[in-house]
C-alpha cells in the first residue's frame, strides 16, 4: 500500500461511503451480478493499492470511477472470446452518462424510496420477490401463480414507471 | 426518442436487466445507444435503478429448504467484520455468499483496511455477530414501517424485514415499528438512530422510542450513552438528545433506570411506576423527577385495530358457505358458530376476549385454555376441505391452532387419535422447516404418528395479525399464508371418520404434549370444499384494504 495522502480513517470514509456508487457504476456496465461483485472487489483492492496517487483537493469519487472503468475494460478483454457485446467506445460513452446520473444519489434515493412506496401491493411482491429475495424471473413466476411471461412483463412495466415516478418526483423536489 | 423507440429500449433494457437478452437483442440495443446520446442517458438512469434495487437485495439467500428463497440464514448489509473474512455457516454455499452485493460493500480490500486500521488502534474493532461460523444472528424484525426514509436507503428495512445482532437503523422520517424475537416491541420515530443489540435489548443514539413490553419480555434493555432503561413488565419512552441528555418516560407498569459513569459504570438504580420520568444530563450524570409525557410519543402498536372485520368480509365469508364459522365476538359457556344452532364451540379453561374498534378476538394465555366442538363435523374431510383463520402469535413456540380429532373408542381407550393438526413449530429445531413454521398435518386413518406434512416455506412473525388458509384439494395439500401459496404436498387419502374440532391446543389429555397456543385468533371458519386460491386472496385483501 502506498504512503496515503490523507489521514487513513478520511481514506477508509471515502472509501466505505463510495461502495454504493461504485457496485451501481460497476453493474450499470457489467449487469452481471456475480461478475459485477468480483469487479467491485477487484476495484477495492486497486484503489487501496493505489491510493498514494490520490491527490487530496480533487474528487475521490472522480478518481476511483477512473479505476474501476479500467477494471471494466480489463474484464472485458478476459471476456472477449465467449460473446461480443458493446464496443469499448460505447462503454466509455455509458460510463459517463452513469457517472452522471450517479451524482444526484442522495435525491434519487429519496425518490425510488417514495415510489416504491406509491406501488401497488402486488407489483411491490414482483419486486421483493424478484430483488428482496434474489429470486429469478421463473421462481417469482411460480411464486406469484403467474406465467414467466407475464412477470417479465410486469418487471419490465415496474422498473419503466419507477423511473418515471422518480424523475416526476426530483422535478419537483428540484423545483421547491 | 418516439414513444416507439422508447418502447422497444424498455423491452431491451428490461431483457438485458432479467438475463433474457439474446445476441440478437443486444446487437438492437448497442445499435440504438450508439446512435442516441438520449437512450444513453436513459440506459444509464434505468441500470443505475437495477442496481438500486440489487443492492437492497441482501438481507434473504436461499437455502437448501423447499427452493425458495428466504431468510432462515443469511448475511446482511454491514455484517461484522468477522462474516467477512469466512464463509458463513454450512446452510450456505461460498458462491451464494460471495455473490451478495454487501459483500462488495466492504470487499475484501475494505475489510482488511479495516482489520489493519483495528491493529492499529485507530478504529474499533467491530463485534463479532453471535451466530454460528459468523452469519448474523435475526433477532427481530420489521413490522410495520410508515412514511420511513432510511439514510442509507431501505427496501432491505422494508416491512417484514429481518434485522440481525449489530444492526445500526438510521431513521430520518416516518415511524417504523420492530418487533423482537422476545416480543417486546419498540416504535421509533425519525429521526432516531438505534442499533439492535439482541432479542431483549438495543441502544438508542440519538431521538426518540416508545417500547411495549410483554411478561415473557421482562427486563428488555434500552441502553443510552448514560442510562439503561430496563423493563419490569410495562410501556415507556426513551428519548435522547444530540447532548446525549436522556429522558425516561413510563406510561404503565415499572422501569429501573441504572445511570451510568463515563466509564460505563452503574452509580445509581432509579425505580420508576406509571406516568413517572427522568431527566438525566449528560454532562454532569445529574437526574430529576420528570413528569411521563405519553403523548409525545407514537404508541400506535399492532394491535387488534389492525384486523378491521367488516360487514364486508363477514358477509363474503357466509357467501362461501362454511361448515362452521366462529366469529369470536363473543365468549360465555360457548363460542356460538355464525352458520347456525349445530356446532358450538365450548370454552374449556381460561379464554380471554380482547375488544377492539368494530372487532373482537380470542386470546389464549398459553396456559391451556381452549374451544372444543364436541359434535363431529359431518363429513368433513371425506372430500375436498378448507380451514381458515386470522393469528396473532405471542411468542414462538410449539402450539397447536387447530386440531382435527376423532374421539376415544374402545380400542384407543383414553386416546384421541389425531385426522389432522394445524400448529405452529417453535424457535428451534434440527431441520430449517422446523423452525417458525406453520405445519399442517393430514393424517388418515387417524392416530398419534404418520400422516402427511406440510411446512410453510415463510415462517410466521410475532405481533402481527396473519391469515392462514390450510386445505387439501383432490390428491394435493395446500398451505396459503396472507393470500399466497406457501407450500404444498400431494396426499390422496380421505378422512375416514367425522373429526371432532379443537382450537387453541392440541385435545390429547392425559399427555404432556398438550401444545397450547399463546396468542389470538380470529375469524376461524371452516369449509367442505377447498377455497380456491382467488377467493382467498379475495378474504386477505378484504381485511388489509380495510387497514388502509
Amino acid at each position: 500500500m502506498a504512503e496515503p495522502p490523507l489521514p487513513i480513517a478520511d481514506c477508509v470514509r471515502e472509501l466505505t461511503s463510495l461502495q454504493r456508487p461504485l457496485y451501481l457504476y460497476i453493474f450499470s456496465l457489467v449487469p452481471q451480478p456475480a461478475d459485477a461483485d468480483d469487479l467491485v472487489q477487484e476495484t477495492n483492492r486497486v484503489i487501496w493499492e493505489k491510493i498514494g496517487d490520490f491527490r487530496p483537493g480533487t474528487s475521490f469519487s472522480a478518481w476511483a470511477y477512473k479505476i474501476a472503468f479500467y477494471e471494466v475494460l480489463t474484464y472485458r478483454k478476459r471476456k472477449r472470446r465467449e460473446s461480443l457485446r458493446f464496443s469499448d467506445d460505447l462503454v466509455e460513452n455509458l460510463a459517463a452518462e452513469v457517472e452522471g446520473v450517479l451524482q444526484d444519489s442522495t435525491p434519487r434515493r429519496q425518490a425510488l424510496q417514495d415510489c416504491l412506496g406509491r406501488m401497488s401491493e402486488g407489483n411491490r411482491q414482483i419486486v421483493a420477490r424478484r430483488y428482496l429475495e434474489g429470486a429469478d424471473v421463473r421462481s417469482v413466476a411460480e411464486q406469484v401463480g403467474r406465467s414467466e411471461k407475464a412477470v417479465y412483463h410486469a418487471l419490465g412495466r415496474i422498473r419503466s414507471w419507477l423511473l418515471e415516478c422518480m424523475r416526476r418526483r426530483m422535478a419537483v423536489e428540484a423545483a421547491v | 426518442m418516439n414513444a416507439d423507440q422508447q418502447h422497444q429500449l424498455d423491452e431491451l433494457l428490461s431483457a438485458l436487466c432479467d438475463g433474457a437478452a439474446s445476441d440478437t437483442q443486444v446487437a438492437a440495443l448497442a445499435k440504438i445507444l450508439e446512435q442516441s446520446q438520449e437512450a444513453r442517458r436513459y440506459y444509464a438512469e434505468y441500470l443505475v435503478l437495477h442496481g438500486d434495487l440489487s443492492w437492497e437485495m441482501p438481507a434473504r439467500l436461499a437455502v437448501a429448504d423447499g427452493g425458495l428463497a428466504h431468510a432462515d440464514t443469511g448475511l446482511a448489509p454491514q455484517a461484522p467484520l468477522a462474516s467477512l473474512m469466512e464463509p458463513a455457516g454450512p446452510a450456505l454455499t461460498w458462491g451464494a455468499w460471495i455473490r451478495q452485493p454487501w459483500v462488495a460493500s466492504l470487499s475484501i480490500a475494505a475489510a482488511l483496511m479495516l482489520a489493519v486500521l483495528a491493529t492499529m488502534g485507530m478504529l474499533g474493532m467491530p463485534q463479532p455477530g453471535e451466530g454460528p461460523a459468523g452469519a448474523p444472528q435475526y433477532v427481530a424484525r420489521m413490522s410495520r414501517t410508515l412514511h420511513c426514509i432510511w439514510k442509507d436507503g431501505g427496501l432491505a428495512k422494508a416491512d417484514g424485514a429481518d434485522l440481525f445482532v449489530g444492526q445500526e437503523l438510521d431513521l430520518l422520517e416516518g415511524t417504523a415499528v420492530i418487533t423482537f424475537d422476545s416480543g417486546a416491541q419498540v416504535i421509533l420515530e425519525g429521526r432516531t438512530t438505534f442499533r439492535i443489540d439482541s432479542a431483549l435489548s438495543g441502544r438508542l443514539g440519538l431521538g426518540k422510542l416508545s417500547a411495549r413490553v410483554p411478561s415473557p419480555a421482562s427486563g428488555f434493555t434500552i441502553a443510552s450513552t448514560c442510562a439503561n432503561v430496563i423493563d419490569r413488565g410495562t410501556e415507556f419512552g426513551v428519548q435522547v438528545a444530540e447532548s446525549q441528555d436522556t429522558r425516561v418516560h413510563v406510561f404503565a407498569g415499572k422501569v429501573d433506570v441504572e445511570v451510568l459513569s463515563r466509564s460505563g459504570h452503574i452509580v445509581s438504580t432509579e425505580g420508576l411506576a406509571a406516568g413517572e420520568g427522568l431527566q438525566l444530563l449528560a454532562d454532569s450524570r445529574k437526574f430529576e423527577a420528570a413528569p411521563a409525557l405519553p403523548a409525545e410519543f407514537s404508541r400506535e402498536f399492532p394491535s387488534l385495530d389492525d384486523l378491521p372485520i367488516t360487514p364486508a368480509y363477514v358477509k363474503t365469508i357466509m357467501a362461501a358457505k362454511p361448515a362452521g364459522y366462529w366469529r369470536c365476538e363473543q365468549l360465555g359457556s360457548h363460542v356460538p358458530n355464525q352458520v347456525g344452532p349445530g356446532y358450538p364451540a365450548r370454552v374449556v379453561g381460561a379464554l380471554g376476549l380482547v375488544s377492539g374498534a368494530g372487532n373482537r378476538a380470542l386470546r389464549f394465555d398459553g396456559a391451556g385454555g381452549y374451544l372444543m366442538v364436541d359434535e363431529a363435523i359431518e363429513d368433513f374431510g371425506r372430500g375436498d376441505y378448507s380451514i381458515e383463520f386470522w393469528m396473532l402469535p405471542e411468542q414462538f413456540h410449539y402450539s397447536t391452532l387447530i386440531s382435527l380429532h376423532v374421539p376415544p373408542t374402545a380400542e384407543t381407550k383414553a386416546q384421541y387419535d389425531h385426522h389432522g393438526v394445524i400448529e405452529l413449530q417453535a424457535d428451534t429445531g434440527v431441520a430449517a422447516r422446523d423452525v417458525r413454521r406453520i405445519r399442517f398435518l393430514h393424517r388418515s386413518p387417524p392416530g398419534t404418528a404418520g400422516g402427511t406434512n406440510v411446512f410453510s416455506a415463510q415462517r410466521y412473525v410475532l405481533q402481527n395479525w396473519q391469515h392462514v388458509v390450510a386445505l387439501k384439494q383432490a390428491d394435493e395439500l395446500k398451505l396459503y399464508l396472507n393470500g399466497q401459496p406457501v407450500a404444498s404436498q400431494l396426499e390422496p387419502s380421505k378422512f375416514t371418520q367425522s373429526p371432532l374440532l379443537g382450537i387453541g391446543r392440541l385435545v390429547h389429555p392425559g399427555t404432556r404434549a398438550d401444545r397450547p397456543f399463546r396468542g389470538m385468533l380470529d375469524e376461524i371458519a371452516i369449509y367442505k370444499r377447498a377455497l380456491s386460491a382467488d377467493e382467498i386472496m379475495k378474504h386477505y385483501r378484504l381485511v388489509e384494504n380495510a387497514r388502509q
